[in-house]
Order: structure tokens, then C-alpha cells, then sequence
């Protein structure tokens, strides 16, 4: 018994959590709040995500100070341009970020392809593979890239999808590392319950 | 001390013959399988659903204006409130999954025969009380899906005759789904489990009166029977472990898993959904009500897919017990039963064109065929088993059956004969 409990906490020991979900201390997640910051908050927010959690993540209190508004660190990471600059300027309200990586069919995936996504047409046109009609612009320098660029931007868009898969669900590290212990402790129960329900059913006799 | 205690108390209450009697001396057939668990598995999740609902209600706000916000600010900054958001999601799913596995097997055992209707039918109004709470608490978290789902689905009410419109207006307390809407329906997801648990008692009354079925379909011998304590409460818990732990594998590693990514983006009244499509559990009968092109004939397609499992018992007209044990015709068709329902599940996921279409349109009919046939093919086939011969306690019972049925319409007979 004493066994197996041991092997048990090896296993989960083995397992880390990174290998589910994005954790606040993945260095993928952090660099990606930088890249956030200095592009996508341009026009995009994140209102469930207060600044003070991305000083949280590592990211330096001072610069995250200048950010903000009036309620400081604890306000919402909000965009720079405000809604009806972004209306003139695209045609539309650019979209929340928070929820994206839930709220979409490919999550975490889906955001980094999008942002690869952009093309250079022969007539010099910018369009998106994934997204026609799309209001945004290759943010990241897609197009036309040369190779170095180019694997540049691919990292950018993993950081930046990583960070927002952290956004969309902060507790998901907690949460699997919670599951962990909560399935050992199950399956040690379960297998107690077993051994319990035979030999009260051993009573009977056949 | 202890025994003077509930000496005072049996004196004024029945509590030691109360667990005599539906506990620790409650005969159960000591044959059954771990098909009988999920009975007691529904009323577990049914606690569940309470007691996190509960606690979600305690940090929700059933306003238009909050509602999405309110549940994001459960999955961030309430301690534990992913915990309870997710238990209660994901118990919705498993709500459905232990309540369909349950029906399949009265299904297949019959256990919905002669002296078990009220027990089924309790258990229909059940089904109905759960679909009507599970379809209430989708509007709540006021995401995209949870809106244009509540929209088309309190659009059906139109299809009602002459009230229609009227109707529609009168559920929803605006013309479209609204904060009136997600108020009123706040009120009612909390009110309906309680409802749950008052007929749940009736339930378990019914089935005490008549006791559990059993898979061989005969009623056993008093020496066949033990007590349900501590015989079944020790399988009920095993069963119970193996249950969290699928269960707590969804909660805690794939927690999405039953919900849809457009959730996940607030109520726009303004942009529908390119493809609507209702919870899991909804599917087949969603699939039924558009296979039939007509939207009243759909609607009332769509409530008798549900409310048909009532009649079963009129239906079935075999005295054989046991259902699919002894009767192989039935059990093909109860087997072809449960393929139709599932690929009438995959139709109502897809958007209506094309094959999609045509399918949908056969698994209906099938779907209706098959309660259509069961009157039909029941009796033939019980003459062509009493003719092969069945196990002698199996034939037994329905030879005793038949023998107390004649003494009954003699008895009947002789009082008419002499007024």
C-alpha cells in the first residue's frame, strides 16, 4: 500500500501542468504579455485581466504604471485607441481579447495561425488566409517576409498565443494541479470502496 | 444515552422502522447488475447540481447588463468558483448521460412493465422537470449560444394554435429574449430542482411499493432478495468512485469539453450565430423537430419523441418479463432503437442541407417505426416463444400471470352475473 502511494506521487510528480494548459510561469506566457503590450493593446483589450496580474506574470510595475488609468494597477488592461477612433479607423470596434482562445473552434492554435495567416497578393494587396475581410492589419509583418523575419514573427505569434491562453483562463494551472491529487485520491478511494463491497458481499453464500 | 434518544424520538416518529424498512430490511433482487447504479447515481449528481447551484448563486447576477461578466468574475477572482462553475457544467452533461444510460436499461429490461408504470412514468415527468431546468440554466451564463438557443427554442411556443404570438411574448416578458428573459428564467432554473427532488421522492415511493426489477425479469424468491443496506449502498459507492473519476477527469483536465466555443462570447442580439445548435442532450430531438418540414408538425414531432416513452406500457403487449433477456425481436429493435437515437444526435449537430437532411428524415421515421411496431410485433412474438419454450421460471410466470388474469374475469363475471 505504502508502495504504491509512492509510486503514485512519482507519477504525478513526472506529469507537469505546462504540458495542459499555459501556466503564469511559462516564459512563453510573460513574453508574450511584452509583445501583447506593445502591439495588440494598441487597439485591443483584455477587461478581465487586471494589470497588477501581469506584474503578476513578471512583467516591470513601472512601465505597467504608465499603462494605466485612473484606477491604477488594478484597472483592466485596456486598449490605447478608444472606440471611436478605432470605428473611424477600421469600420468596427476591434474585439475584446480575453475570452478568444475560448471562444474560438482551435483555440490557442487558431490565434497563432490567424496572425501567419497574412499574404502579399501580386498586386501588391494585403489579405488573410484564414480570415478574409479581416479588419486587422499583418500586425506581425507576415507578408512578404524574408526567412529571419519570418521565424521572428512565428515566435511572436506562438508568445502571443500562449499569453492569451493564460488570459482566457488563469486558473487552468491551478485547476490540473488540483486534478492531479483529486484523481489519485479518487482512484485510492474507489479501490477501497471495491474491497469493501466484496467482502460485505462475501456474506452471502452462494 | 444514544438508544434512549431514538426510543424518544420512534415514540413520537417512525425513524427506526423508516430505515427497517426502506434500508437495512428493503428486499432487493441480490441479482443486480451494475446497470442498476445509475439511479442512484442521478440522485448523487442531482445533489451536486444543488449544492454548487447554490453557491453560484450566492456570486451571480441574472442582469443582462452583468450576467456574462458575473460568470467570468466566478472563474477569476471567486476562490474556488472555477470549481464550482465547472462541477456545474459538466454535472448538467453527466446529468444527461447517467439519466439516458438509466432509461436505456428500462428500456432493455423492461422494467417499465406491469406493476412498475407509475415508476416510469414519474421518472418521464423527471426527464421532462430536468430538460426543462438543464434548457432554463443554458440562458444564464448569457453567452452567444446560450442567447439565439433560447431565442429559436421560445420561438417554438409560435407554433402554438391561435395564441402563438401572444404566447411567445408571454414567456419571454419582451419580444425578443431579454434581460426580462434571463430574470424569469433565473427565477425558475432555481425553482425546478426542488420540484426535482419533491418527484423524486414519489419516484422512490413508487418504486418501494413495487420494488426494483431485476435482470432476470422474474420476481424473485424472498431467499433471492437481500437487504439493501449494506448490500447495495456498499455497490452504489463503488459505483460512485468510478463515476467522480471519469467525472472529475472532464472538470479538471478537459473542462470545455461540453461547452461550445461561441459561449464564450457575450449575447449580441444583433449577430446571430452562423450555425445554431442546442446542448449535446438536445440533439435528437432537435434533429426530430427539423426533419418535419411543417413547424407545427415539427414542434408537436419534436414533444411526442419525448413524451412517447410514456406509452410503452401500453404498447408492449408481450406478458413475457425480462424484455430484451427472452424476447429477441425486441431486442433488435430496442438495439436499432439506440443507434437511431444516436445518429439522430450527429443529424441535429449538423447544419440541415443536403444528405444531412435526408437522414435526419429517415432516423424520424425509423425513430416513430419502431413505437409504431412494438403493439404489432409484441404479440406475435410472444406466441412464438411460448411455442419454442423458455426457461421454466420464465414460463412459470407467465402461465401464473395468465392463470390469475382468468380468476380475475371469472371473479368479474360472476359479479355482473349476479346483481
Amino acid at each position: 500500500m505504502r508502495r504504491a502511494a509512492l509510486a503514485l506521487a512519482a507519477l504525478l510528480a513526472a506529469v507537469p501542468a505546462q504540458a495542459w494548459v499555459a501556466s503564469a510561469s511559462d516564459p512563453e506566457v510573460r513574453a508574450g504579455a511584452r509583445v501583447f503590450l506593445e502591439q495588440c493593446r494598441l487597439c485591443h483589450g483584455l477587461r478581465y485581466v487586471r494589470l497588477a496580474e501581469l506584474a503578476d506574470l513578471g512583467l516591470d510595475e513601472a512601465a505597467l504604471r504608465e499603462a494605466a488609468g485612473p484606477e491604477g494597477l488594478q484597472g483592466p488592461v485596456a486598449p490605447v485607441m478608444d472606440a471611436e477612433a478605432a470605428r473611424g479607423m477600421f469600420g468596427l470596434v476591434p474585439p475584446d481579447l480575453s475570452l478568444i482562445v475560448k471562444a474560438r473552434e482551435g483555440g490557442r492554435d487558431y490565434v497563432r495561425e490567424l496572425l501567419l495567416a497574412y499574404e502579399q497578393a501580386p498586386d501588391g494587396s494585403l489579405s488573410n488566409r484564414l480570415f478574409p475581410g479581416i479588419a486587422m492589419p499583418d500586425v506581425l509583418g507576415v507578408a512578404g517576409a524574408d526567412p529571419r523575419a519570418r521565424a521572428r514573427a512565428e515566435e511572436q505569434a506562438r508568445q502571443v498565443a500562449a499569453f492569451l491562453a493564460w488570459a482566457a483562463d488563469p486558473r487552468a494551472e491551478e485547476r490540473v494541479r488540483l486534478g492531479y491529487y483529486v484523481e489519485a485520491y479518487l482512484l485510492v478511494l474507489t479501490v477501497l470502496l471495491y474491497l469493501v463491497k466484496r467482502r460485505v458481499w462475501s456474506r452471502l453464500e452462494t | 444515552m444514544g438508544g434512549r434518544l431514538i426510543a424518544w424520538i420512534d415514540e413520537r416518529f417512525p425513524l427506526t422502522w423508516f430505515i427497517r424498512h426502506e434500508l437495512t430490511e428493503y428486499p432487493t433482487p441480490r441479482n443486480l447488475t451494475y446497470w442498476w447504479n445509475f439511479g442512484f447515481l442521478a440522485g448523487f449528481v442531482l445533489v451536486l447540481q444543488m449544492a454548487t447551484g447554490i453557491f453560484l448563486a450566492m456570486h451571480y447576477k441574472p442582469d443582462a447588463g452583468l450576467a456574462f461578466d458575473s460568470v467570468q468574475h466566478i472563474m477569476r477572482d471567486v476562490d474556488y468558483g472555477w470549481l464550482l462553475r465547472y462541477l456545474h457544467s459538466t454535472g448538467a452533461s453527466a446529468f444527461f448521460v447517467v439519466i439516458y444510460v438509466h432509461m436505456a436499461r428500462t428500456l432493455y429490461y423492461g422494467s417499465y412493465r406491469s406493476p412498475r408504470e407509475l415508476v416510469w412514468w414519474t421518472g418521464q415527468v423527471l426527464l421532462l422537470l430536468l430538460m426543462a431546468t438543464a434548457f432554463l440554466g443554458y440562458l444564464l451564463p448569457w453567452g452567444q449560444m446560450s442567447y439565439w438557443g433560447a431565442q429559436v427554442i421560445t420561438s417554438l411556443f409560435e407554433a402554438t394554435p391561435l395564441i402563438g404570438k401572444e404566447l411567445v411574448v408571454w414567456l419571454r416578458g419582451d419580444f425578443v429574449v431579454g434581460d426580462a428573459t434571463l430574470t424569469r428564467f433565473y427565477a425558475l432554473h432555481f425553482l425546478f430542482p426542488f420540484l426535482i427532488a419533491a418527484v423524486v421522492v414519489i419516484h422512490l415511493i413508487a418504486l418501494h411499493a413495487v420494488k426494483s426489477s431485476n435482470p432476470s425479469g422474474i420476481n424473485l424468491e424472498a431467499k433471492d432478495n437481500i437487504p439493501f443496506h449494506p448490500y447495495y449502498t456498499t455497490k452504489d459507492l463503488f459505483g460512485l468512485g468510478v463515476f467522480l473519476v471519469v467525472f472529475c477527469g472532464f472538470v479538471f483536465f478537459a473542462p470545455d469539453f461540453f461547452l461550445e466555443p461561441a459561449n464564450y462570447e457575450p449575447a449580441d442580439p444583433m449577430r446571430t450565430p452562423e450555425h445554431i445548435v442546442p446542448e449535446w442532450y438536445f440533439l435528437p430531438f432537435y434533429a426530430v423537430l427539423r426533419s418535419v418540414p411543417d413547424k407545427l408538425g415539427g414542434v408537436v414531432a419534436m414533444v411526442l419523441s419525448i413524451l412517447i416513452f410514456a406509452f410503452l406500457p401500453l404498447l408492449d403487449r408481450s406478458r413475457i418479463p425480462g424484455g430484451a433477456r427472452y424476447r429477441p425481436i425486441y431486442r433488435a429493435a430496442f438495439y436499432l432503437f439506440v443507434a437511431d437515437v444516436l445518429v439522430l444526435g450527429w443529424v441535429g449537430s449538423q447544419p440541415p442541407e443536403g444528405a444531412v437532411i435526408v437522414v435526419g428524415e429517415v432516423a424520424t421515421a425509423v425513430y416513430f417505426l419502431l413505437f409504431a411496431l412494438l403493439p404489432v410485433f409484441s404479440k406475435p412474438e410472444e406466441r412464438w416463444l411460448l411455442r419454442r419454450g423458455l426457461p421454466p421460471k420464465v414460463q412459470e410466470l407467465v402461465e401464473a400471470e395468465a392463470r390469475q388474469r382468468a380468476a380475475r374475469e371469472a371473479a368479474r363475471r360472476a359479479a355482473e352475473g349476479s346483481p
